[in-house]
């Protein structure tokens, strides 16, 4: 049994690795893309309340959302795409002037 | 639930997402770009949507081989490297009611540091600061590097906050914690893993399909870790940066979420334990320790709904010099000292789950007061056997709070705690619990 699970986890986890690698190419935007912001809103929305309360952007400055949002990144396990949308909407909603 | 049936569930519902992930793998690669963005109206957002681009130019910065390679993984105004201090403190007062009436004051402060470099690699590391009678106890939480090697892959060396179920990894932190105590099992001394040294893989597999499911996605943690150990204080589940046998344990948690707010997740652990003499022989080799769990957390607008359970074993405990005594760790409030403590049977089990679920009133009202309180309930069960001591602390856990958040991580919280103890001869409890949480 144990090592029917073992092997079930280890499939699963290599699976995701393979699944995982194509989309990782995701591209770089050059131009602004407003969308972006409505994305992130959306996203930080249904995705910041799921372990906690949802911070305020203005708690926070650029930089240290910058160093949250990788930290979620992980500990949530977003996809990057969803956390960059994310850290857009953060960085601009905050009363952070550069 | 069995064993059996537990690996039935989780190998259809391995089978299940997989199924998904390549039924949708055609259209995996497309993001959002042109899907109409279903809000009009951005909360926080005083600005045209373009103006607030301009002044957030942060479009996916390269990561990994790329940003290792020199490309920038910053946003223009940030440096490459950043540090940054957060945490949380938690004080309460505990009075319990029962056989002896007791009372304790917890303070607990633990400062998290955060070293950034670019969008490539990651150190975290907590300490936790406690004083208890008057004593102040250090300990290390975690301490890891994180190695964001892929967009959606990340490699994590060192010490780190068990993935294994839940509670551990995510809840645990007072201002997160939606009662003054972890449920029982789950604390220090638990069912639950606290820590493990090692080397962890995690991710996540986007499984966009369409409306309402363009957020579905695969989340994994999968560890390899120096593992519990059996200790002169019965199995111990914190990480170990020695290992006491040639293998390692094994395992971690797989998630699927067909929507942002709606989480399954399936745990494993699987280990070889030894007795604390005699490192590196064969006969050494005692026992075989496995743990399945499985969870479900629902957390839309003011709702969070959680479900957690843990079952764990200990087989084949046969050289008779190493049945050792299982107080400690994994009783939680430990009956008596060590040396009394009794041998653990040939074989021990655990289990411990709970149900909980919170509300918080913004949902229904705008009261300036109102809408800050949240009332919780949760009840939650251990079961153990192995030896009478393990019995003893067997428990049907009802507690009651209610929380008044004075900021999005800062709350009051006060709860009531029946427990029920199911060994005849041991009085139940009821215990007042008051605590205030910050996290920064
Ligand atoms: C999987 C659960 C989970 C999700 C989802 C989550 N968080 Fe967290 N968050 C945590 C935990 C756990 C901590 C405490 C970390 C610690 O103290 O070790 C935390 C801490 C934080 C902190 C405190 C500073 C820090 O970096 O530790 C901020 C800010 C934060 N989260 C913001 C966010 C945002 C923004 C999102 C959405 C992108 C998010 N969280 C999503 C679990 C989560």
């Amino acid at each position: 049994m144990t090592k029917k699970l073992a092997r079930t986890f280890l499939t699963i986890g290599l699976m995701s690795l393979i699944l995982a690698s194509p989309l990782s190419a995701q591209q770089d935007t050059e131009n602004a893309d407003p969308m972006q912001l409505a994305r992130g809103a959306k996203a930080w929305a249904e995705n910041c309340a799921r372990c906690h309360n949802l911070r305020s952007p203005s708690d926070l400055d650029d930089e240290e959302w910058h160093v949250s949002v990788i930290h979620m990144r992980i500990r949530a396990n977003l996809p990057k795409a969803t956390a960059d949308d994310i850290m857009a909407f953060l960085h601009a909603s905050n009363r952070d002037q550069k | 639930m069995t064993r059996k049936m537990f690996s039935r569930i989780l190998g259809a519902a391995s089978a299940l997402s997989l199924a998904w992930a390549f039924g949708t793998g055609a259209v995996l690669a497309q993001t959002t770009e042109n899907d109409p963005v279903s809000i009009t109206n951005i909360p926080f957002l005083d600005m045209p949507l373009e103006t607030a681009s301009e002044k957030s130019p942060y479009y996916g910065p390269v990561t990994g081989a790329g940003a290792a390679a020199g490309q920038n993984g910053s946003p223009k105004h940030l440096p490459d490297s950043i540090w940054h201090l957060a945490g949380y403190a938690q004080a309460g007062a505990f009075i319990t009611n029962g056989d002896k009436n007791d009372s304790f004051m917890e303070g607990k402060f633990s400062p998290g540091f955060h070293f950034l470099y670019k969008e490539v690699i990651m150190f975290e590391a907590e300490l936790e600061i406690e004083t208890e009678d008057g004593e102040t106890k250090v300990a290390l939480e975690y301490s890891q590097l994180d190695w964001l090697v892929l967009d959606n892959t990340t490699l994590i060396f060192g010490k780190f906050l068990s993935p294994i179920g839940l509670f551990r990894e995510r809840l645990h932190p007072g201002w997160i914690n939606k009662l003054p105590s972890a449920p029982v099992g789950f604390g220090h001394g638990g069912v639950q893993p606290l820590s493990e040294i090692g080397f962890q893989v995690r991710g996540v597999m986007p499984l966009s399909s369409g409306e309402p499911f363009e957020s579905a996605r695969i989340t994994y943690a999968l560890m390899v870790g120096n593992g519990p150990r059996l200790g002169h204080g019965g199995i111990e589940l914190e990480g170990f940066s020695d290992d006491d046998n040639r293998n390692k344990s094994f395992g971690g948690r797989v998630a699927f979420l067909p929507v942002p707010y709606l989480e399954f997740g399936f745990s494993y652990l699987g280990a070889n334990v030894v007795g604390p003499e005699d490192h590196d022989t064969e006969e050494n080799l005692v026992g075989n320790y496995d743990l399945i769990g499985f969870d479900a957390s629902y957390t839309r607008s003011s709702f969070d709904i959680r479900f957690e359970f843990l079952d764990s074993r200990i087989r084949g405990l046969e050289d008779e010099d190493h049945l050792i005594a299982a107080v400690g760790r994994l009783v939680p409030l430990s009956v008596g000292p060590e040396e009394e403590a009794e041998l653990l049977e040939t074989n021990a089990d655990w289990r411990a789950w709970y149900a909980q679920a919170a509300y918080r009133l913004d949902g229904i009202s705008d009261h300036r007061i109102i809408k800050n309180l949240e009332p919780v309930i949760r009840y939650g069960r251990l079961r153990q056997s192995g030896n009478h001591e393990l019995e003893e602390a067997n428990e049907n856990q009802l507690t009651l709070g209610l929380n008044y958040w004075l900021a999005p991580s800062a709350a009051l919280k006060l709860a009531v705690q029946l427990r029920d103890f199911r060994d005849p001869d041991r009085a139940d409890e009821t215990i007042f619990q008051f605590q205030v949480v910050y996290g920064f």
